[in-house]
């Protein structure tokens, strides 16, 4: 399925795996006021990840892509589904060997740091608990890890207001690398970088990938970015993942009308371009209620009757990558645009 | 101090930023943020001011509005000129009547430029009422009308609800509904699309391009996304710490940018279609700007400096028939 690079043999366990997960938030109950449907963020997401491999999830704001991070950290419980390291259940692996393997990327480094400790102090505790370092090596790793992000030895003792967006997010990375993992989950981490900024990182991710065969799960909302940096991207709508693809197959030829629609709305510069038109209306931009049919189908350029009344499967037939669309044999949706 | 001469006859000009100064003053040091800005903007044009973080490019939008806060802020120097009126030199009764009215701003995040506590419907006719002599029931049916013009549906029972009810699209929608209230003669709108989602930023872009050709106002654009600008801009000004280094229409900035800093900061954008490659870069960072070089302020990152580059002012010149650019290689590849 996803994730299976053209070259390996196809018995290659995945590193990461996520099978069906679910994640429903339900308002606490109040008195006097009638109780919400809960709010189902992810509903039924799986995909895999081999070893050495970026996946990127892409989605606009409130598809579910960050709980669905928080889901395969751990940071949230779900409410039914798996994730599997290596094939085995993260829910029978102790956090110590979870942090050891998996570490989180996010998107605004200078939140996610203390202000009060030094470089040197925010990597000492994951040197010195997650990979069992004494001082001296402690002192070493520091080093190296500094010099491995493109940061200078003597940053080690800077505070992080004294960086720039950039080296910030250098400073996170090294952390999330000082842990020994080798499965990182990047969320947005270029999106506030400045684009001079944004393509440093990205070349530091991309060349880190290479050199200690990392796995990346990729969040983010610029595609452009995406394209970067995966292999594979998965597309997320409303819980729900529509369309799921090697990199160059979803850019080049999106099946699902909601890609489609994402990469026509990008500005290019070309005025002459057609932008698919996409109706917004009020009242469709929450997951609440979304169980008749497609939950893209309100927005949808290409919407029929059975959209509103069948929720299409994703399934790999007959596009040769799994699609969430009632025509995904359709090899030519922006005929029927607009 | 100013170097330039002006792009276009000042007769024909909307507004005229003529060497414009803005220091920041914190612990005794001098922070330049805008340093002899010179921007025209005729009427109807629609012009795009583009830069990374710290480049000054809000700093020039504050100070044209005259939002500066002092302390620690300052303009030093230099003009702003909207028909004849000086806006640095204006005392605040006269600002009052241009903010909100002739000179309307549209930000980057709606949420913290509306009021929480009020309604929609209260916001815009406070609004219409500080300028116009309107009775609450005319301003009330102009609020719905301009709810209508920015096509935000059911705007009759969307006058009633509050910021927090609002999706962040239709919130950017009251934003501009509110700014359009006065019928301005120019729009200011900073990194107004940055927050929103790529379909929601598309629907924005097409509602600001649709009431530019229906009122003919004039749109002075900031954003750092090259994209953005190309869609809806038809010139182009790019700063870099606090000038002006390139002025250009729009499609030459694309496909042949005079400045190196330009050509760079177009070259490290990724680009769909281009799969997994290593993105150009521009190697350091730009400098403090209580520490500026004689000379060229991106001469240090510069691909194509020489020694020339390091000293003296270098003036933002006539390239080319229609552009501008402070460099004194300009064109120039390594």
């Amino acid at each position: 399925m996803i994730g299976q690079p053209a070259l390996e043999p196809a018995t290659a366990a995945p590193v990461l795996e996520a099978r069906d997960l679910v994640k429903h938030f339900t308002a606490r109950r109040r008195l006097l006021v009638p109780a919400l449907a809960p709010l189902r963020a992810v509903q039924g997401v799986s995909f895999q990840v081999q070893r050495g491999q970026a996946l990127g999830i892409v989605g606009e704001s409130g598809c579910g892509k960050s709980t669905l991070a928080k889901l395969v950290m751990g940071l949230h419980e779900p409410s039914s589904g798996t994730v599997l390291l290596d094939g085995r259940d993260v829910s029978e692996i102790p956090r110590t060997e979870f942090a050891r393997r998996v570490q989180f990327v996010f998107q605004d480094p200078y939140s996610s740091l203390n202000p009060r400790k030094t470089v040197r102090q925010a990597l000492d505790a994951p040197l010195r608990h997650l990979a069992g370092l004494d001082a001296p090596a402690r002192r070493a790793r520091t080093a190296e890890l500094l010099d491995l992000v493109g940061l200078r030895a003597e940053f080690a003792d800077r505070y992080p207001h004294e960086f720039s967006g950039g080296q910030r997010q250098r400073v996170g990375i090294a952390r999330a690398l000082a842990s020994t993992a080798d499965v990182l989950l990047l969320d947005e981490p270029v999106s506030a970088l400045d684009v001079s900024v944004q393509a440093q990182v990205l070349n530091l991710l991309r060349q880190l990938q290479q050199e200690l065969s990392l796995t990346y799960v990729f969040i983010a909302h610029d595609l452009a970015v995406v394209e970067n940096l995966c292999d594979e991207v998965s597309v997320m709508y409303l819980g729900r993942i529509v369309e799921q693809a090697p990199a160059e197959v979803l850019f080049g030829s999106p099946r699902h009308p909601y890609p489609h629609t994402l990469l026509s709305a990008i500005p290019t510069g070309d005025r002459s371009q057609r932008r698919l038109r996409v109706a917004a209306p009020a009242g469709v931009d929450g997951p609440a209620g979304s169980d008749g049919g497609c939950a893209f189908a309100p927005r949808c350029y290409r919407v029929e009757e059975r959209c509103n009344t069948h929720v299409p499967p994703l399934s790999a037939e007959p596009a040769g990558h799994p699609v969430a669309c009632h025509f995904a044999d359709d090899t030519d949706p922006e005929e029927h645009a607009g | 101090m100013s170097d330039v001469r002006a792009d276009a006859p000042d007769t024909t000009a909307l507004l005229a930023v003529r060497g414009l100064r803005t220091d920041f003053v914190v612990e005794d040091e001098v922070y330049r943020a805008v340093d002899g800005v010179d921007l025209t903007i005729g009427p109807g044009e629609s012009v795009g001011l583009v830069g990374e973080s710290g480049s000054g490019k809000t700093v020039t939008a504050m100070s044209i509005l005259q939002l500066i806060p002092d302390p620690p802020g300052r303009i030093v120097g230099g003009s702003i000129e909207i028909d004849g009126i000086d806006l640095v030199r204006a005392p605040e009764r006269v600002l009052r009547q241009v903010r909100g009215g002739r000179i309307a701003c549209v930000f980057q995040d709606p949420l913290t430029s509306l009021n929480p506590v009020l309604q929609i419907g209260d916001q815009l006719t406070e609004m219409m009422r500080a300028h116009q002599d309107l009775d609450r029931r005319a301003a009330r049916r102009r609020a719905r009308e301009l709810l209508d013009a920015v096509h935000i549906p059911q705007a009759e029972r969307r006058l009633a609800e509050y910021p927090h009810e609002l999706s962040g699209g239709m919130r950017q929608r009251v934003m501009i509904a509110m700014a359009l209230a006065n019928d301005p003669e120019l729009l200011i709108a900073d990194e107004p699309t940055t927050a929103l989602d790529v379909t929601v930023q598309a629907e924005i872009l097409d509602l600001l391009r649709e009431l530019r050709e229906r009122t003919g106002m004039s749109l002075l654009f900031i954003t750092h996304d090259f994209g953005v600008v190309a869609e809806l801009c038809d010139r182009v000004v790019v700063m870099y710490a606090g000038k002006v280094v390139e002025q250009a229409p729009v499609e030459k900035v694309f496909a042949d940018a005079a400045h190196p800093y330009t050509r760079r900061l177009v070259d490290c954008m990724p680009q769909l279609g281009e799969g997994r490659k290593d993105l150009e870069v521009i190697p350091g960072l730009p400098p403090a700007l209580n520490r500026i070089p004689d000379g060229c302020a991106f001469a240090e990152r510069c691909d194509v400096a020489e020694e020339a580059c390091r000293r003296g002012t270098i003036a933002l010149e006539g390239y080319g028939e229609d552009r501008l650019v402070r460099c004194i290689k300009p064109g120039a590849r390594p």
